[in-house]
């Protein structure tokens, strides 16, 4: 290409100018690559708005149409019409927010409490179990999920007749999981032992150490634990197909793949990914600490 | 102030038996450990009941007949066998093995070219990495639906492409092999998440390896080929390993997408991926030891491809070791 450009350029044309030109071509064509690469993973979603605000006949129509003929804001409003006349608590998506919402908070107030004591007890106290216990820990990451499911289901619905509750999703969630313990352990290793040392010749236990010292200085992994804890609760769709036959006991990810409608299903996708969008940092930081997905 | 050694007691000091420092020492260091496996148990509470016992539980009970109603009846390696002429577990592992065939090589390699693309000091990087990334976020029973839409024949976006391109329908959601090839489009529809990792592993490469390339006159493709490729080896590894674990365990979407949930549930054979099949096996059948048994072959089948990739990876990963305790 270099060749190429010495050829047309007009003479007295020097080296730096014909460097330049080629560094504004390769930036054209790499933006023009990432907006093509962009439009293509978008434009399906895109579509599929513009789908989700046409009128049942039009969205179905051949052949299809681009933009709707009227803007059906009423298809999203509907969904909460039920709420809005005090009936749509039955089954619907109001319901299924509330659910998800009510299991959310329980999940998160315990898994946080839980994960990050776990994390305190590995980071800050000094016992001669911790280290294989720690050990222990990370080894649970290759824990294969699906040869546990079909015993925990027989505890849970067999044993323990846990069937159309909320047990199944919010027990597990109570318990430390390898990857939060070890994104709080390594956040907690990185405060300064003065601190527990300064907190302790004030007087603070294990315990006050670990509520009124190191949780608050943990936000920005907490923080991070919290959006993986939210995620799972949110996508879960497994838990409730097992156990809950009732739908007014579904959270949004069961209702939306029970109901397919488009309008819910692009309306159970906003928090994730406002969620992804605000907190995009820690959001990252904590995919590559863990490894995990949201 | 006076230290303990120099404290002098007088002969008749009542000092009980002995005095024995080591004994304050050790009660310390036991209450030390009942503090640490008190603040831990919310960690081996957990694994023993929800990992471990469950794990014993399923071995066992994949040596055996289970249909909950009665009690297991042991049949030793009988599941095991039986899975080898079962039609239904054939097709599902084909299924899958296509799908992770086609999907994780060349997710792989885009969500790298992507993440590689994107390092270019790429002006508003995080709105870019939010639009590739956003697919990834999505709940899977969402994204279940909006590709429903896209894979309908009569009014679906893909089929709509192919009209005016002159080609003819494709009947995505009842011919396997077209179900497959959605599959995979829908693989790479979700290479955001192999990417940020690429971008992050990409961005801690030092840039004086790049301007020593540089000075010994390297062009781009040298450039990717001696700094980028050997120093991204350990982060492409991981993502295999990843990848595979998470393609070969697939279950959400794909459920959601090819069955029908709630109350009327009529199995679909069509594009039926191995945890599919699994959750058939248990939870409609009620074949618990039969069902055990499927997951503990998939995660030996998981487990070996790992060590597999783990052994060959001392020929093509760079500094294997040092990303490991790096991390």
């Amino acid at each position: 290409m270099g060749e190429w450009a010495i050829v047309i350029l007009p003479r007295g044309i020097s080296q730096q100018r014909i460097d330049r030109a080629r560094k504004i071509a390769w930036r054209v064509a790499l933006y023009l690559l990432l907006a093509a690469g962009a439009a293509l993973f978008l434009m399906p979603v895109v579509w599929l708005l513009l789908i989700s605000l046409k009128s049942g006949a039009e969205a179905r129509a051949w052949p299809p149409t681009l933009f709707p003929k009227q803007l059906m804001w009423q298809n999203y409003a509907n969904l909460f019409r039920g709420f809005a006349l005090g009936t749509g608590w039955g089954c619907g998506l109001p319901r299924w927010l509330l659910n998800t919402a009510i299991i959310g908070v329980i999940a998160e107030a315990g898994g946080l409490l839980a994960n990050s004591l776990v994390a305190f007890s590995f980071a800050r106290l000094r016992w001669r179990l911790r280290e294989p216990l720690f050990i222990l820990t990370l080894a649970t990451m290759f824990l294969p999920g699906q040869v546990t499911m079909v015993p925990t289901y027989l505890l849970f619905s067999q044993a323990f007749h846990w069937n159309n509750t909320w047990f199944p999703q919010l027990v597990p969630a109570m318990f430390a999981t390898a990857s939060a313990v070890f994104l709080l352990r390594q956040y907690m290793l990185g405060i300064p032992v003065e601190i527990d040392e300064s907190a302790r010749l004030d007087g603070c236990g294990d315990l006050a150490l670990y509520w009124r010292v190191i949780l608050p200085m943990c936000k920005p992994a907490l923080g991070a634990v919290a959006i993986f804890l939210f995620s799972a609760i949110w996508n879960d769709m497994f838990t409730p197909l097992l156990y809950i036959r009732k739908c007014e006991l579904w959270n949004v990810a069961m209702g939306v793949g029970v109901g397919r409608s488009l309008n819910t299903a692009f309306v159970a996708a906003i928090p994730p990914i406002l969620l992804f969008v605000i907190f995009q940092k820690r959001y990252i930081q904590g995919i590559v600490v863990s490894g995990v997905k949201g | 102030m006076k230290s303990l050694q120099q404290v002098s007691f007088p002969a008749d000091f009542p000092t009980g038996a002995t005095y024995d420092p080591a004994r304050g020492r050790r009660h310390r260091a036991r209450i030390r450990e009942i503090k640490g496996l008190l603040l831990s148990a919310p960690f081996w509470v957990g694994f023993l009941l929800l990992g471990f016992l469950p794990m014993v539980a399923s071995l066992y009970l994949s040596l055996c007949h289970y249909s909950v109603l009665t009690a297991p009846i042991f049949r030793g390696l009988g599941n095991y066998i039986d899975m080898w002429s079962d039609p239904g577990m054939l097709r599902a592992t084909r299924n899958t093995l296509v799908y992770a065939v086609l999907s994780i090589p060349i997710g792989l390699i885009l969500g790298l070219a992507l993440a590689i693309l994107l390092n270019q000091k790429v002006k508003l990087l995080t709105i870019w990495r939010t639009l590739f990334y956003l697919p990834a976020v999505l709940p899977a029973t969402s994204a279940a639906v909006l590709w429903r839409w896209m894979l309908n024949k009569d009014y679906g976006i893909l089929n709509a492409v192919l009209v005016t391109f002159g080609l003819p329908r494709i009947n995505w959601l009842s011919d396997e092999r077209w179900l497959i090839a959605a599959y995979v489009f829908f693989g790479l529809w979700g290479i955001g998440a192999g990417m940020i990792v690429n971008l992050a592993g990409l961005q801690s490469i030092p840039t004086d390896l790049y301007d020593a390339a540089e000075v010994d006159g390297a062009g781009r493709v040298q450039k990717l080929r001696a700094v980028t490729l050997p120093m991204m080896s350990p982060v492409i590894f991981y993502n295999l390993i990843v990848s595979i674990s998470t393609v070969l365990q697939s279950f959400a979407f794909f459920f959601a997408l090819t069955q029908t949930m709630g109350a009327n549930v009529t199995y679909t054979e069509t594009g039926v991926v191995y945890m599919v099949y699994l959750y058939r096996v248990a939870f409609e059948l009620f074949r618990m030891g039969y069902a055990s048994s499927m997951a503990w072959t998939l995660f030996f089948a998981i487990l070996g491809l790992t060590l597999l990739l783990w052994h060959t990876a001392k020929s093509w990963v760079f500094h294997e070791a040092e990303w490991v305790s790096g991390r």
